[in-house]
């Protein structure tokens, strides 16, 4: 007698065996070039036939009629049939019809009603219905540096997985909107906030579009969302879907450092500058964040296809901001991107002393190529000198996106 | 950069955000979905993709009111279609030569490898889907039975003869 497998032993195995089962980059870059080489008929040349087939049959049907007698059938006429008021305006002067030569203008076809666009709005969630976050402390005026936030990755019935702790500024999690939930049922948390109420097949974790002039000036700005792949509340693996006029939809995938180094509620967007100086713009996205430290990473155009810059083989990541004693930023005001971090080295006697890095990097296509490096030693957690290596200095991008 | 109105979207953009929507939400438990119904990541991709462009087609002809239930439909009977051609190609094409694989091949292998793949492909195709659709899929059975294109009874004896097939194989093989 055989012993019965067990319902649940047999979906363990079943996740088990699937589980390293993942989407491969470009898969949704080959479904679009599917789509486009499958694209339907035309509906114009739909209804061109659909007119030309009912003016077919009214054409036999008046030359059965006028050819006097039911037990003759006869054929269509030699002569082509006018379709059009134009062209019926184009016979020579004085031509008169006869039955042998009927008109089929405009009013013998058949108008079609334009039928309704068909919306997903049902099944998966209006990306304009993501939320769109300023950030809480930064000096963003206008849109071009508002972030945008990616993935609420964690579920509102769980803790969110984030490494700010109970010490941080409390702008930095109440302007925050509450995680939505991606697996409760509607009706599992009625207490959760409209955004938590979304059924699990909806997809709560795509950004609001943005626009990003990737392809440079003049020309029309892609728009950029964020997405987490895989289970949201869990993973801090992530795809830049980017859809440009250029050259379609590209699929970037890139990743945070764990999933308690990530922002709270999944990487954001901070905003797009020119920082190569090529007229394409760079795009910034916080991945990181440590206690008080940001860590952005690039994304630019190389050869008509968007990539995660990279630094020593490693995707970049940009330290910004810090505490009193560590900090970091960037400048892109020159053809080099300069970063600069200080970092607290010793106190002899009353005075600290600080190690301040100054690194200069080329753009070389996906990566970053170091140039120079300077290395100064600053005395006093109040020299001046010391505000020269921290902070952001590049287009419209805020200073910070979490904190401050 | 500038945040996109969304007073005023346009129908292709509306369309294709929501179809990427459609991809980053659901690709990937089709896909495994796919790879438990024929039993290797490469088909079951096909599949997948298949499915995807069809549903993409069919949506923008304004036939489709749940993408989600119509993708998944279009997998099972794409699934079906693979399985079907690969028995008659099985039957006829002479034993390929091995190649050397990559290491995505030899992950993709790694799957193919799993008792419990192997146990699938060892039952009917009709037990096979209705036992994925109802203990990983999660589905009830009643919708399995229309996806599936029978009644609940007929389901409900689908998952008992799997369960106690797949509960044979799987102890002979460990």
């Amino acid at each position: 007698m055989t012993p019965p497998l067990s319902p649940e032993r047999l979906t363990r195995l079943l996740d088990d065996a699937v589980r390293p089962v993942t989407a491969r980059p470009g898969a949704l870059d080959r479904i679009r070039e599917g789509t486009r080489r499958r694209r339907p008929p035309r509906r114009a040349g739909v209804v061109a036939l659909a007119g030309a087939v009912i003016a077919v049959g009214t054409i036999t049907a008046l030359a059965i009629t006028t050819a006097g007698g039911p037990t003759r059938i006869a054929s269509p006429p030699a002569s082509a049939p006018v379709f059009s008021s134009a062209a019926k305006a184009a016979l020579p002067a004085g031509q008169t019809r006869t039955a042998a030569q009927p008109t089929v203008d405009q009013q013998a076809v058949p108008t079609v009603a334009p039928s309704a666009q068909p919306s997903f709005a049902g099944t998966a969630p209006s990306s304009a219905s993501q939320p769109v976050l300023a950030p809480p402390g930064a000096s963003a005026s206008s849109s071009a540096s508002q972030p945008v936030r990616a993935a609420p990755g964690p579920s509102a019935s769980s803790p969110a997985p984030s490494s700010v702790p109970s010490s941080a500024p409390p702008s930095a999690s109440s302007s925050a909107p509450p995680p939505a939930s991606s697996s409760a049922p509607p009706s599992a948390s009625s207490s959760a906030p409209p955004s938590a109420n979304r059924p699990a097949a909806a997809v709560p974790s795509v950004a609001g579009p943005v626009a990003w002039a990737v392809d440079g000036p003049g020309q029309p700005a892609a728009s950029v969302t964020l997405a987490p792949v895989g289970n949201a509340r869990t993973t801090f693996s992530f795809l830049l879907v980017v859809h440009t006029a250029r050259s379609g939809t590209q699929t970037i995938p890139f990743s945070a450092t764990s999933a308690t180094d990530m922002p709270p509620l999944g990487p954001v967007v901070v905003g797009a500058a020119n920082a190569a100086k090529d007229g394409h713009t760079e795009l910034f996205v916080l991945v990181d964040t440590g206690c008080c430290t940001e860590f952005w990473t690039i994304f630019r155009l190389v050869n008509g296809h968007i990539a995660q810059v990279k630094l020593a083989g490693a995707p970049v990541r940009l330290a910004v901001g810090g505490s009193v004693t560590d900090n970091g930023g960037f400048s892109c005001a020159g053809p080099n991107l300069v970063t600069y971090t200080y970092a607290h080295q010793a106190a002899s006697g009353t005075r600290e002393t600080f190690l301040a890095t100054r690194d200069t990097y080329r753009w070389a296509g996906a990566s970053l190529l170091l140039v120079s490096q300077r290395k100064t030693t600053i005395r006093g957690a109040q020299n001046p000198e010391l505000a020269q290596y921290s902070g952001v200095s590049c287009g419209a991008l805020p200073q910070y996106v979490l904190k401050r | 950069m500038m945040i996109e109105s969304p007073d005023q979207p346009d129908f292709d953009q509306q369309g294709l955000d929501d179809f990427t929507a459609l991809y980053v939400g659901h690709y990937e438990q089709l896909l495994r979905l796919a790879v438990l119904l024929v039993g290797d990541v490469p088909a079951a991709e096909d599949v997948v993709q298949e499915a995807f462009i069809r549903v993409h087609r069919t949506v923008h002809g304004g036939t489709v009111r749940s993408p989600l239930a119509y993708l998944r439909q279009t997998v099972i009977n794409l699934a079906r279609s693979e399985v079907r051609r690969r028995l008659v190609r099985l039957r006829h094409a002479p034993r390929p030569m091995p190649d050397a694989a990559s290491a995505e091949e030899g992950a993709y292998a790694a799957i193919s490898r799993q008792e419990v793949i192997r146990a699938l492909r060892r039952i009917p195709a009709r037990q096979r889907e209705a036992v994925v659709l109802r203990y990983w899929a999660d589905l009830p059975e009643a919708e399995i039975a229309e996806l599936m294109g029978v009644t609940t009874g007929a389901v409900k004896g689908y998952i008992s003869r799997a369960m106690s097939r797949l509960g044979l194989l799987l102890k002979e093989s460990s």
